[in-house]
């Protein structure tokens, strides 16, 4: 019979001497937002995050909630010292061809520490809400006029070729 | 042959005898090397051993302890902007300021305030922290910190003396002895509290010691040698001094830095007990031969004590002959000149009435172009510093021979009127280029006001008086107008003088008019009359001052906004140890803090690169990580436990990474 062998795991960290020192903090403001935006346009805000701990902290920012494409956050990735606060702009562009809707989103600010080890992480989710509004019908009439004009010349093209083409 | 024998004899005792007597007398003149030298091994050896105790990110023990041992680095002749684990990381130095978030409390502040100094590092902007601001705002109740407390008393005093305030004119170091004084105890000791409860200990005796001779007071003084006396009467048979019925190396440290403050030996005869044992002695006996903490000082025989790190610190200050404050910066010089009032009082308003300070000046004479300068503090200097600070201008003449002013802010004389000055309402017998402040004569210095007016030749400025410049609303209060008398030398009181307030009064026979107001208002309240000259101006504030603001005031106001969301975990990182297939750690409670304005909905998320050790033994409480559902309240903390289970089948060994994110939202109840 096979001895099982003992398996010791050493999973080392430092510790846990719950300090303020070896605590994370993370602030948002505003604590939820909204964008209102039409197809093909952008609206940007700027969410506020501020390290409120006692020593410097990496942030990430990210979108969950699909159609992470639509929206363009600067920067994604930073540090702020302890104390400080920065401002990060989240432009939200949802394509020319979106329906319009009310989409719900999570704005996903997690900071953790540098070390490996279990690691522990402190996120805010920012509840994010986009409405996408009903293509403007004045944009959507300027451009059928543009078509139309298109359409307008192309045939008149069309008739001069024809017509020289007839009588030479 | 003979007389060459005995010549060599002769030279050979002669030799013996000068040699022999100074090998005998050696023995009894072998003294103990108090104070020790950084060179010597028992300092080298302490500081070895917090060398050996210092991490990558420049902390020796702990945050308190590091900085106990900043100062003792310093006291030992070494920079500890140099003391690093490797050349690449953070100093001991660097590691302070990084956690000066750390210090919240008066004794912590004095301590920064102290390892600061000692660092050559500036207090007042310290880690981004101004320390000497934080501790003097715990100045209350006439007293440091704490009120029952004398402790943060003592090293508060020590710290400000340490930042370089001066105690002669620092109103919170000279409120801090009083209080110190005020509470020694009948014993002459000094205790950590105050009250009747308080009982003296060494340690605090010593404090107070160092921190009242750090202030100035006389080591002959009664207070610190009734304090000498007290520690005296605790000593042992071993040298050292008693702390709950026995010695120990904090103990002994603190006393002989009390003593050697005072100005004496620890290890002279006064200080040996019975048996001929001082202090120092005593010491000496804690420090470890050997091993790991080689170098160290023990608390006591056999026990590390609380801080090892902190007790060879104060070892290490204590044998060098050192005493706290380790470093003191040099107060700031005070500005050269002479700091006066200056007022200047047109024909029909007031030009100018603050203070300016005043050393040298260049004056031009307007009429000549010739500049003077005036090497002293003069009158007129003053009013050159007061047009350059107010932006008016003035002119002068020198064509009779000397400085005198012709214009102020475009007034000229004309007639008999003129421009004059009084120095504190007194006529001066020269010049203003001449008069040197706070030393002509007279008036007799020191002098306050400079006036400079618009009048004849016999205009006489008033004075006004109030007896009450802050009332209550409805609440009466005098104002007094006089003028002095040159030729007379006396002040007389001045009847039928306009008093402007919030209306016109005019005062009586006895130079007095009484006003009452109604309205919380601020109204500055002064005095005219035909033949004088405009009187001082008296800021008297009705009730809670002005309650309306009239138009072109500004009100300024200021709030603190809390982010909407913000939260604080701490730890930041677990350690679950050594941990085999079957096991379940040890639990660790982690804290979560609610710093934002918003009520917190909290849940998690967990990860790894481990083959799912923590993504499926993790637990938080008795649930698993995935069904945790917490909140946290505004302005509350919440503690989760957090275990480790190590499935049996689990197959990977050594270091195992995970993450786990604690993720906060609105909480929708």
């Amino acid at each position: 019979m096979a001895k099982a062998s003992v398996v010791l795991l050493p999973i080392i960290g430092l510790a846990l001497a719950a300090s303020s020192a070896l605590a994370l903090s993370v602030g948002v403001a505003p604590g939820r937002m909204d964008f209102t935006v039409r197809p093909g346009g952008t609206e940007a805000q700027t969410l506020n995050i501020i390290n409120q701990s006692d020593q410097a902290s990496h942030f990430q920012v990210y979108v969950e909630g699909g159609n992470e494409g639509w929206f363009e956050i600067t920067p994604a990735e930073f540090t702020l010292n302890a104390g400080e606060a920065r401002g990060v702009e989240i432009a939200v562009a949802p394509s020319l061809f979106t329906a319009a809707g009310d989409r719900d989103f999570d704005m996903c600010i997690v900071c953790l520490p540098p070390e490996a080890e279990l690691r522990i992480g402190a996120g805010v989710k920012v509840p994010t809400h986009v409405q996408v509004t009903e293509f403007p019908i004045m944009a959507l009439g300027w451009w059928i006029a543009i078509a139309a004009a298109l359409l307008v010349l192309i045939i008149v093209i069309i008739v001069r070729l024809i017509a020289r083409a007839r009588y030479g | 042959m003979a007389k060459i024998f005995i010549s060599r004899l002769v030279t050979l005792l002669l030799i013996s005898a000068l040699i022999v007597p100074c090998l005998l007398i050696t023995p009894v003149m072998a003294v103990e090397p108090y104070p020790y030298d950084p060179g010597d091994s028992v300092i080298s050896d302490a500081l070895n051993y917090l060398r050996s105790q210092q991490d990558s990110d420049g902390k020796i023990e702990s945050f308190s302890a590091s900085a106990w041992v900043v100062m003792a680095i310093a006291a030992a002749g070494e920079d500890p902007n140099d003391w690093k684990d490797d050349p690449a990381d953070p100093s001991i130095v660097d590691y302070l300021a990084a956690n000066a978030a750390s210090a919240t409390a008066a004794n912590a502040y004095s301590k920064m305030i102290m390892a600061a100094v000692a660092a050559g590092e500036d207090p007042t902007d310290f880690g981004g922290r101004d320390f000497v601001a934080l501790l003097e705002a715990e100045h209350n109740n006439n007293q440091i910190g704490d009120d029952t407390q004398l402790n943060d008393d003592f090293w508060g005093v020590m710290a400000l003396i340490a930042a370089g305030q001066d105690p002669a004119t620092s109103t919170v170091i000279q409120n801090g002895v009083a209080f110190i004084l005020a509470n020694q105890s009948e014993d002459g000791g000094w205790s950590w509290g105050v009250g009747p409860e308080a009982t003296s200990d060494v340690d605090d005796t010593a404090a107070a010691i160092m921190a009242l001779i750090a202030a100035g007071q006389s080591p002959s003084s009664t207070a610190i040698g009734d304090g000498l006396d007290y520690i005296k009467g605790t000593q042992q048979e071993n040298g050292g001094f008693d702390s709950w019925g026995s010695t120990n190396a904090d103990t002994n440290s603190r006393g002989i830095c009390g003593i050697t403050a005072a100005g004496e030996n620890p290890t002279d005869e006064d200080w040996e007990s019975g048996q001929g044992n001082d202090p120092v002695d005593d010491l000496l006996t804690f420090q470890q031969e050997g091993g790991d903490d080689d170098g160290a000082f023990y608390w006591q025989d056999g026990t590390p004590g609380m801080s090892a790190a902190g007790t060879a610190a104060a070892a290490i200050i204590a044998l060098l002959g050192g005493y706290f404050p380790i470093a003191v910066l040099e107060p700031e010089p005070p500005e050269p000149g002479v700091t006066v009032d200056v007022r200047v009082e047109g024909e029909d308003e007031n030009i100018w009435n603050d203070s300016v300070t005043v050393d040298q000046s260049w004056i031009t004479a307007d009429n000549s172009d010739i500049e003077y300068h005036l090497e002293d503090p003069t009158a007129l200097g003053a009013l050159d510093e007061a047009a350059s600070e107010g932006d008016f201008d003035y002119e002068t003449t020198d064509e009779w021979g000397s400085l005198f002013v012709t214009s102020i802010g475009g007034e000229e004389g004309e007639g008999m009127a003129g421009w004059m000055y009084r120095v504190d309402y007194i006529s001066p017998s020269v010049g203003a280029a001449d008069f040197i402040l706070d030393e002509t004569s007279p008036p007799d210095p020191p002098h306050s006001e400079v006036l400079f007016y618009y009048g004849e030749w016999d205009d006489i400025p008033l004075k006004i008086e109030v007896d009450n410049a802050a009332p209550d609303a409805g609440d009466s209060f005098t104002v007094t107008v006089s003028e002095y008398d040159d030729a007379m030398a006396e002040w007389y009181l001045v009847e039928d003088a306009t008093v402007y307030a919030d209306t016109d009064y005019t005062t009586d026979e006895n130079g007095e008019a009484d006003i009452t107001i109604y309205n919380n208002d601020t109204i500055d309240v002064y005095a005219e009359k035909d033949g004088h000259i405009r009187s001082n101006p008296v800021t008297v504030v009705v009730g809670e001052g002005s309650s309306q603001q009239s138009e072109g005031q500004t009100v300024s106001m200021t709030v603190d906004i809390l982010p909407a969301i913000s939260f604080s975990v701490s730890p930041d990182y677990i350690n679950f140890g050594l941990l085999g297939p079957r096991d379940v750690s040890q639990p660790v409670t982690i804290t979560l803090t609610n710093e934002g304005a918003w009520r917190l909905a909290i849940t998690t998320d967990v990860s790894d690169d481990a083959d799912n050790l923590y993504v499926d033994g993790l637990k938080l409480g008795n649930m698993k990580w995935n069904d945790f559902d917490g909140t946290v309240s505004r302005d509350d903390s919440e503690e989760y436990v957090v275990t480790l289970t190590v499935p049996e089948t689990y197959t990977l060994t050594g270091n195992q990474n995970g993450t786990i994110i604690f993720w906060a939202s609105e909480s929708p109840y």
